[in-house]
């Protein structure tokens, strides 16, 4: 048994495994909070029926989607068609495997863990847009297109904000980060003033990027009706839906650890300190979902363009200038 | 005898799809297998220990060079019919020899090549490389620089001009500019008295 | 403006006499006289209609089309080229079948025309009847008409809030929260017409001659209540909603100027929204409104905003009015004519007439020719406001985005039942 584990493949594919099954779990009961929380904010009760205040819900809606009807409109490109919804929960969850969990505790300790995370989530426009271009739907293909035009603004302030981390701790490693936020400062507040404004262009990105209000613009359920997911059913939009969950959560922990100090906190064990962060995350995001309205598609992409590229650039240069010269 | 054959599926992953690419029918299967072609690439730099070789081509190649070449093809793409590549016999028998000779082209190079040495030394840092390249290949760096700032004026210049005339109005004020607004209540007018 | 001192086409048909034919033709020939040249489309002949153009099929089952109504949309990428507006989906036929009804049958029909302001329905259809009968209305009546007509108005332009957010901020976000705050707030207005007339929804509840329901015991303290708390909350919405956002996504979108307004026969909110100060509550008094100093609410910008503005504003006016009318409600009968207990109790014979009111989505009309067979009317017809409105889509939707399309179709808050009758 040491034996195997010592196998580096084998020990991957049980980690894997592992973080999948967790993820995965994590992702329902998230999105049972979000339900809950969602109806607190509309003076509703959220679901209710299924255990104690609604707590087996997504048991259901997953059984659910299991055992409804697959249909594959005959128009649709059937191979890329069927490989979207798969692909985007594989690139959703990729990013998980280098996310620094507790000290030492995390599946692979990447040298360019960060780079890993913003690559992995960066593809996540790719299988939305097959899904958009396959379903041989016009709302779907616009859909698609959205996301694409999306998807190449927020990339560039998002890596450009994310990098301020890297350039102050000198390492692509996530863990690098953590340590150093540990024994140093948390990079949200240092450099004073220039780290919090990365923390906010990331944040925001990182809405774009999960297609969450006020950025779900792919999506778009009143101009869209579904966006890319418009002709899929059953457990292929299941994925595709979970697949969003997954990276918003993923997204969170990704911006706790870069700028909030991932495990690090007085008091608690470090995997306390972490979930805690993730979910104080993943609750300003559902807190935004359901107050703000959607911008419109120009709109985000001026704001990229046009605001948030020279400032993420200008913030980065001053924190190069900040580390030279004031350490 | 496990990284043989991890070896062998990652080699098949991308040699399977880099066939597809070129046999694909469809200009959009084209790109996807492509993307796989290339994803594959990055586990057999990851294979090799050269992470951050692997994010880079994850990020540069996989990531941009396919949105870029989806907006390719979504701009050229007119109607339905384009989409697919034109299927000549002569045009593919070129394609092939091309192929022939590019890949004969490589070997030669490999088999030739003997100062490299068998097995991969200590894998270089991202440290070492970024300041190999801030510092050695600065040069070369600035000159990329450029070319792609030209390219990018290029493909506005391109874009722009399919917009000639009334088009370019259209596009600008696609967002009328703004009424200025009466102040509240001001405009609410007094009806007779009761 | 020149526009505003008029009281426009229908309002002079509507305080006019009765003899149609003579107030419309001295109406026309004071009309703005006026080469209209509609041009809603964008340069169409630099486009191959089926290379360039996306076609999208918008409606009739989509999300934010507000039940069944269709627009053919050309799309260059994301801006819209052209729009085509298709309606009756839901055509009924109801103008038919009042053919076959009795006058006192009517007014249920005519409750599922605009099914979200029905009372103003049944009024405007009575008003006329009653007109050709000759039938004074006791003063009571009026009250609590006005005071209905009022209080539909703040139910109709809350539930018109709620989905216009919707269509900005998608089913699933804050679109959806102020949604469900409206909602709440309109089921209080609903519980207090469930109080008085036992319905919900399609309340029947005016008949010729007066009112069929009385004010119950403790009912005007309950309406004071809720609309207090309507009042109250409505500065929670203005601050959900007026942020950046909102503001970037409604402020000068969907510009529609006062001629083009005018043109199409735009009334309400929309015509007040483009500066056409008019309103039929003030400038052809009907009910006791000639009693009450009804504040106009008028905006000049003619966009999203503009009229996500007069709505507001309208919906505090109607609340103050609604306050200030429980509480003067005069003693006295509620019906000028006996209970019903024939549906042939109403004859007329000769005669025609045009009545308009100001419903909560402009001007309302009913044009009445008596004479059918039997005691049904020989022809009835509906002008709603809603299908005048559909009318400005396609010179609204070019020039800007599929987004904004649903935006402005949003504010134009059609209701397909009344479009389509």
């Amino acid at each position: 048994m040491a034996d195997l584990l010592a196998n580096p493949w084998l020990r991957g594919l049980l980690q894997g495994a592992l973080l999948i099954t967790v993820m995965m779990t994590a992702v329902a009961w998230i999105s049972w909070f979000e339900r809950k929380f969602a109806g607190r904010v509309q003076s509703r009760l959220g679901p209710t029926m299924v255990g104690p205040s609604g707590l087996l819900q997504p048991l259901a809606d997953a059984l659910k989607m299991f055992q409804k009807q697959e249909l594959i409109p005959s128009a649709a490109d059937s191979l890329l068609f069927r490989l979207a919804p798969p692909l985007a929960l594989f690139l959703a969850l990729g990013g998980a495997a280098v996310l620094p969990i507790t000290q030492g505790m995390l599946a692979s300790d990447l040298d360019v863990g960060v780079l890993y995370v913003l690559a992995f989530s960066g593809l996540l426009a790719f299988p939305i847009w097959m899904a958009g271009w396959s379903s041989s739907n016009k709302y779907a293909l616009l859909g698609g297109m959205r996301m694409v035009a999306q998807g190449i603004s927020y990339e560039i302030p998002m890596v450009l904000a994310a990098l301020v981390p890297v350039v102050v701790t000198g390492s692509l490693s996530l863990s690098d980060i953590v340590t150093y936020q540990a024994t140093h400062h948390w990079l949200v507040l240092w450099p004073p003033g220039l780290g919090l404004i990365a923390f906010i262009i990331f944040f925001t990105m990182a809405l774009a990027e999960g297609n969450r209000i006020p950025f779900d613009i792919p999506e778009a359920e009143s101009e869209l009706v579904a966006g890319p997911a418009t002709e899929y059913t059953a457990i292929r939009f299941g994925l595709i839906a979970s697949a969003e969950y997954v990276h918003s959560l993923i997204t969170c922990a990704f911006a706790s650890t870069l700028f909030l100090g991932g495990w690090d906190g007085p008091f608690l064990p470090p995997l306390c300190w972490i979930l805690i962060k993730t979910v104080g995350l993943f609750v300003l995001i559902t807190w935004l979902r359901w107050s703000l309205l959607r911008v419109r598609s120009d709109q985000l992409m001026a704001l990229c363009w046009k605001y948030l590229v020279p400032l993420s650039l200008g913030i980065l240069l001053l924190t190069g200038a900040f580390i030279q010269w004031v350490g | 005898m496990l990284e043989k054959v991890s070896f062998g599926v990652v080699a098949f992953a991308l040699l399977w799809p880099g066939f597809k690419v070129v046999t694909a029918r469809n200009l959009v299967h084209t790109v996807f297998w492509l993307g796989l072609t290339l994803a594959s690439t990055a586990v057999l730099f990851i294979m090799l220990q050269a992470p951050f070789l692997a994010a880079i081509q994850l990020i540069l190649y996989t990531g941009g060079l396919l949105t870029l070449m989806l907006f390719g093809v979504m701009l050229t793409a007119r109607d339905q019919g384009l989409l697919t590549v034109p299927n000549a016999s002569h045009r593919r028998a070129f394609g092939g020899l091309l192929a022939v000779a590019a890949f004969a082209m490589l070997a030669m190079a490999i088999t030739q090549t003997t100062t490299l040495p068998a097995s991969p030394t200590a894998p270089i840092t991202t440290q070492q490389l970024g300041a190999l390249v801030f510092t050695e290949q600065a040069l070369a760096f600035e000159v990329l620089a450029v070319l792609l700032l030209a390219v990018t004026l290029g493909a506005i210049v391109f874009a722009r001009r399919g917009d000639a005339g009334s088009a370019t109005e259209n596009t600008a004020n696609s967002i009328p500019a703004r009424k200025p607004l009466p102040a509240p209540n001001a405009a609410v007018s007094q009806a007779k008295g009761a | 403006m020149a526009l505003s001192t008029e009281p426009g086409l229908s309002a002079a048909i509507g305080g006019g006499s009765g003899s149609v034919s003579k107030s419309r033709d001295g109406q026309a020939a004071s009309m703005p006289t006026r080469a209209f040249v509609p041009d809603p489309y964008l340069d169409l002949a630099r486009y191959q209609a089926d290379a360039d153009l996306l076609t999208l099929s918008f409606g009739p089952q989509h999300p934010s089309t507000h039940g069944v109504f269709r627009a053919v949309l050309y799309l260059d990428g994301e801006i819209v080229v052209k729009a085509v507006p298709y309606v009756g989906y839901l055509h009924r036929g109801v103008e038919k079948l009042c053919e076959k009804l009795s006058y006192s049958n009517v007014t249920p029909i005519l409750d599922k025309n605009d099914y979200v302001s029905p009372m103003c329905n049944e009024q405007a259809a009575n008003l006329a009847f009653e007109k050709l009968l000759g039938i004074e209305v006791p003063l009571r009546a009026k009250f609590l008409r006005t005071l209905l007509a009022e209080m539909q108005r703040v139910a109709s332009h809350l539930l018109w809030l709620g989905t216009f957010a919707i269509d900005l901020g998608g089913a699933l976000g804050g679109g959806t929260s102020v949604f469900m705050y409206c909602f709440r707030e309109r089921e209080l207005i609903l519980d207090l017409f469930e109080e008085l007339t036992g319905c919900r929804f399609h309340y029947n509840t005016h008949c010729i001659g007066g009112n069929r329901h009385d004010i119950p015991a403790g009912w005007p303290k309950l309406v004071h209540e809720t609309l207090g708390t309507i009042d109250a909350r409505l500065d929670d919405y203005l601050g959900m909603l007026e942020h950046p956002i909102f503001v970037d996504r409604t402020r000068g979108i969907g510009t529609l100027d006062a001629e083009l307004a005018l043109e199409l026969g735009l009334a309400g909110p929309l015509a007040r929204a483009s500066g056409i100060d008019h309103d039929l509550r003030r400038d052809a008094p009907y009910h006791i409104y000639d009693q009450l100093d009804v504040r106009v609410a008028c905006e000049s910008g003619g966009d999203c905003w503009s009229r996500y503005k007069v709505r507001l504003d309208e919906m505090r006016e109607s609340i103050r009015l609604a306050r200030l009318l429980v509480d003067n409600v005069p003693a006295g009968p509620i019906s000028a004519s006996k209970p019903l207990t024939n549906v042939t109790q109403f004859k007329i014979t000769t005669g025609q007439t045009y009545v308009a009111i100001e419903s909560p989505r402009g001007e309302l009309g009913t044009w009445v020719i008596a004479g059918g067979k039997g005691t049904s009317p020989l022809r009835m017809k509906i002008r709603p406001p809603s299908l005048h409105a559909l009318a400005a889509v396609p010179y609204l939707f070019p020039r800007y985005t599929l987004s904004d399309a649903v935006a402005i179709l949003g504010s134009l808050d059609p209701i397909m039942g009344e479009a389509d009758r």
